[in-house]
């Protein structure tokens, strides 16, 4: 393989000192005046033309369903369902799927290369290079600048999430990150995730489960993170193995032993990825002289002595077709797109389907976003990225300064990629609803500019207009009409007390961002 | 269930606030079930108390997904200490276990107050530019239905399953019977569905408002279980009026017309089904006038009508080929 010009052109001088273990472990600085000094460093993407069109249709709908709608009702099921199967409803979607049908919008999603992107994938690699780097490549070109690593990896999943049409796939994407959760700042993570997110993730999550497990099981980034680079014969580091059974398949109930743990480890030993300098850097390797060849016993199968690199495929085939590990995955799809406690006989029937089909993953979720199911789904609280981006999408709002609201989710406490346990970001109402003020705070400041580099330009929010037919502007533009009459009440007398003005209008938005009824999706 | 509790701090009427202007689509249905029907879809097919029943025009499919959905007729009864819950369709159907195309999903709520103010906003609400007007006490979901008990589950608002009820499948039928213990009231209902097939929501009844029963007065019994009996007579005076139930065993039911004591009518509903695959309706009368004995299998919705004529001494009705609706009983 010949050296890419880009890298020839960047690897650093030989009289210099360079390692790359001394490179990998630097961390970015978080701060927010780190974060201010980074936003006024990079230019950011320009949205794609044909994206941001979408905008200009808002004051048809908006027009055509005022006075129409189900104001201080329940959300529709339509409503339900894009809530569920994205980042944030907003009216554009809502048209999109009353025109198309709930069945055929689902169809669309589940087929993400179907929908046009609109030009966002294409504009993402061109802004942020360092994306479809190989680690090499990436390592050699910012060696001295992790921090635009850093942010350009954060950034694209900041755009895709709140931009993208294929919005079910950034949910998807979203699941399985947190489900195979690796810790940016994990030793060499900040160079291995980036390729991970392309490779496995992204590029398995709308596929089948255990050809996406299989693929993190090979996943340099994940090695990296749960240490089976030091897991070799001898000295085994039951690390990633335990993960394996208990977060990425069996489920702690799934009827594994310790012992089992032992072994998956010892078939594991030797799985690690190339450390040394050169353009193999971080890519998977298998280091025979590592490898425990004698036999073990995994989950009552004796694996045979004498084996190598298959020892650990034969351990990945034997988890993906376990009956727990069908149900473990069934559920944590459920909990995702349906509700928190998924009962075991849909369990169990999804279960039957994750057989049937091979772990199909667009077949579990479109069988969990049936509208009988979703019907009685009962609401979830928001994570921050949720909320912040739901609050973006619902405005179509244009994000002048994409790294300040990094801060925020930052300190709303769910920045993308920075989760250290290896369980993923909480996917429970406990957990989010107790730590509120950062949410408050993205409400009273994302658009009081310059704050958050958040811009929102509606002409249909006339500050001047009659407080009540704002209100019910507020109320569908963000909601969909369906505010309870609490909050209702409150934006309308907070309109009333205050001058008219866009300030006023912005404070009226920040109250419903900030309410009860904004807060679960 | 998703957000459909009510706001707590929202008034009475708040269904009323919401109310919405008739959309084209439940407009068209209108039209669409006067031209079919010959009935506007809205008044529910009172027949007497304790029942309600409502034809749905055939076609009027809210979404052309997958095997349509289609309800012709829903129908709500009391039947003693049961409140029987029934639809028909206009093709076949299969329990939503089946894994068929024509499987059967949805919701049956029931507003057992008949108070839209209390309980939730039905599903038929937010599945369709459709309004009940209804507060749903507790909901039939069809998906959960299994073949394994025969039942689905009966839903209290909030979400919390209070039981599993049995449901009865014919070709194009459901039939759900619901101890009244469990549902609660009264057994007066005011009730909507909606309904599909796994992929959509195809279908809903009625097309606007709901179907409303009235508590079972006293003319109306109930014989094995599944046969409605009622009688009404007319006398030489013409003075008119239903038979009052003195006493009735499982089988058998005894009337008086004008004084309590003065026993008019005895009528039986016998399972003959082991002899000649009929339900037997056996009945003898002590009396001249006119009255009209009607028998209504409640599984199958066939009825026999016995008249009597003014001023005829009531002959004894032998009818030992009633009822040939045997099977799957």
């Amino acid at each position: 393989m010949g050296v890419p010009q880009a890298i020839s052109r960047t690897v650093p001088p030989a009289s210099r000192s360079f390692s790359f273990t001394g490179l990998a472990r630097r961390r970015p600085d978080l701060s927010p005046e780190a974060l201010a000094r980074a936003a006024s460093r990079m230019t950011m993407p320009k949205l794609p033309p044909r994206l941001a069109a979408a905008r200009e249709k808002v004051d048809t709908v908006l027009e055509k369903r005022l006075g129409k709608a189900g104001r201080g009702g329940a959300a529709s099921l339509e409503q339900r369902m894009l809530r569920r199967m994205s980042f944030g409803w907003n009216l554009i979607e809502q048209e999109e799927i009353e025109t198309q049908g709930m069945a055929a919008y689902l169809d669309r999603q589940l087929r993400p290369e179907t929908i046009d992107d609109l030009g966002l994938e294409e504009l993402l690699l061109d802004a942020f290079p360092s994306l479809s780097m190989s680690p090499a490549e990436r390592i050699f070109t910012y060696y001295d600048q992790e921090e635009t690593v850093f942010f350009e990896f954060l950034l694209a999943n900041f755009y895709r999430t709140v931009y993208s049409p294929r919005q079910l796939f950034e949910r998807l994407v979203s699941l399985w990150t947190d489900h195979f959760n690796v810790y940016l700042f994990s030793d060499f993570g900040l160079w291995l995730k980036p390729t991970e997110d392309l490779e496995v993730i992204r590029r398995h999550a709308n596929g089948s489960f255990p050809e996406l497990l299989r693929a993190s099981a090979h996943s340099p980034a994940m090695l990296d993170y749960l240490t089976n680079d030091s897991n070799v014969a001898g000295h085994p580091n039951e690390n990633y193995a335990r993960e394996l059974m208990e977060l990425h398949t069996l489920g702690v109930d799934g009827g594994y032993t310790e012992t089992d743990v032992k072994e998956v480890a010892r078939c594991l030993t030797g799985w690690s990825f190339f450390l040394g300098e050169g353009l193999e850097f971080g890519r998977f390797r298998f280091f025979p002289e590592e490898h425990d060849t004698e036999a073990k016993t995994v989950l009552g199968e004796v694996i045979p002595a004498g084996g190598g690199i298959e020892d650990g495929e034969r351990v990945l085939d034997l988890l993906v077709a376990h009956p727990s590990t069908a149900r473990f995955v069934s559920a944590k799809i459920l909990r995702h797109f349906w509700g928190y406690e998924p009962d075991a006989a849909t369990v169990d029937k999804m279960a039957d389907l994750y057989h049937q089909h091979n772990g199909d993953i667009p077949t579990l979720v479109e069988a969990t976003l049936r509208w009988w199911r979703m019907t009685r789904a009962a609401p979830k609280v928001k994570r921050p990225v949720q909320l912040i981006h739901s609050s973006l999408r619902a405005l179509f709002a244009e994000v002048e300064e994409p790294l300040l609201v990094l801060g925020f989710l930052l300190a709303a406490g769910q920045l993308p990629f920075h989760w250290g346990p290896p369980n993923g970001y909480p996917d429970s109402a406990g957990y989010w609803s107790g730590y509120l003020l950062p949410r408050f705070d993205w409400a009273s400041l994302f658009l009081a500019e310059p704050a958050a580099g958040v811009r929102v330009d509606l002409p249909f929010l006339d500050p001047e207009a009659d407080p009540a037919l704002l209100r019910d502007t507020l109320d569908l533009l963000l909601t969909g009409g369906t505010l309870g009459e609490t909050t209702r009440t409150a934006v309308e007398s907070y309109l009333r007390d205050r001058p008219a003005g866009r300030e006023t209008v912005v404070e009226a938005i920040g109250l419903v961002v900030a309410s009860p009824d904004f807060q679960e999706y | 269930m998703f957000p459909v509790l009510r706001d707590p701090t929202r008034g009475p009427d708040v269904l009323f606030q919401r109310r919405r202007a008739p959309s084209f689509r439940s407009t068209a249905c209108l039209l669409a079930a006067a031209l079919f029907c010959g009935l506007p879809a809205m008044a529910a097919d009172l027949r007497g108390p304790g029942k309600a029943a409502t034809s749905d025009p055939a076609g009027d499919l809210l979404a052309s997904t997958g095997e349509p959905i289609d309800v012709v007729r829903y129908s709500a009864s009391q039947l003693g200490d049961q409140l029987q819950l029934r639809l028909e369709l206009a093709a076949s159907i299969s329990p939503a276990d089946s894994g068929r195309a024509d499987a059967l999903f949805g919701f049956l709520d029931l507003d057992t107050d008949q108070r839209a103010s209390t309980g939730e906003l039905p599903v038929v609400d937010f599945l369709s530019d459709f309004e009940s007007g209804i507060g749903s006490d507790v909901l039939i979901d069809l998906s959960t239905f299994r073949a394994e008990d025969g039942r689905m589950d009966l839903v209290a608002a909030g979400g919390q399953v209070l039981s599993r009820v049995p449901a009865v499948f014919g070709d194009r039928s459901l039939t759900l019977d619901l101890p009244l213990a469990l549902v609660g009231g009264d057994g007066a209902v005011s009730t909507s569905a909606a309904v599909g097939n796994a992929r959509a929501v195809t279908d809903v009844v009625p097309n606007g408002g709901s179907l409303a029963s009235t508590v079972t007065g006293q003319g109306e019994v109930v014989l094995g279980g599944r046969f409605a009996v009622e009688v009404s007579w007319r006398n030489f005076s013409g003075d008119t009026g239903t038979g009052t139930l003195v006493f009735q065993s499982e089988d058998s039911a005894v009337f008086w017309f004008f004084q309590a004591e003065n026993w008019e009518l005895m009528v039986k509903v016998i399972d003959g089904c082991a002899f000649n695959g009929h339900f037997w309706v056996f009945s003898a009368a002590t009396t001249d006038v006119e009255f009209t004995l009607r028998v209504r299998d409640t599984q199958t919705d066939q009825e026999k009508v016995y008249v009597n004529a003014l001023g005829e001494a009531a002959p004894a009705v032998t009818d030992s080929g009633a009822f040939a609706t045997c099977e799957g009983s």
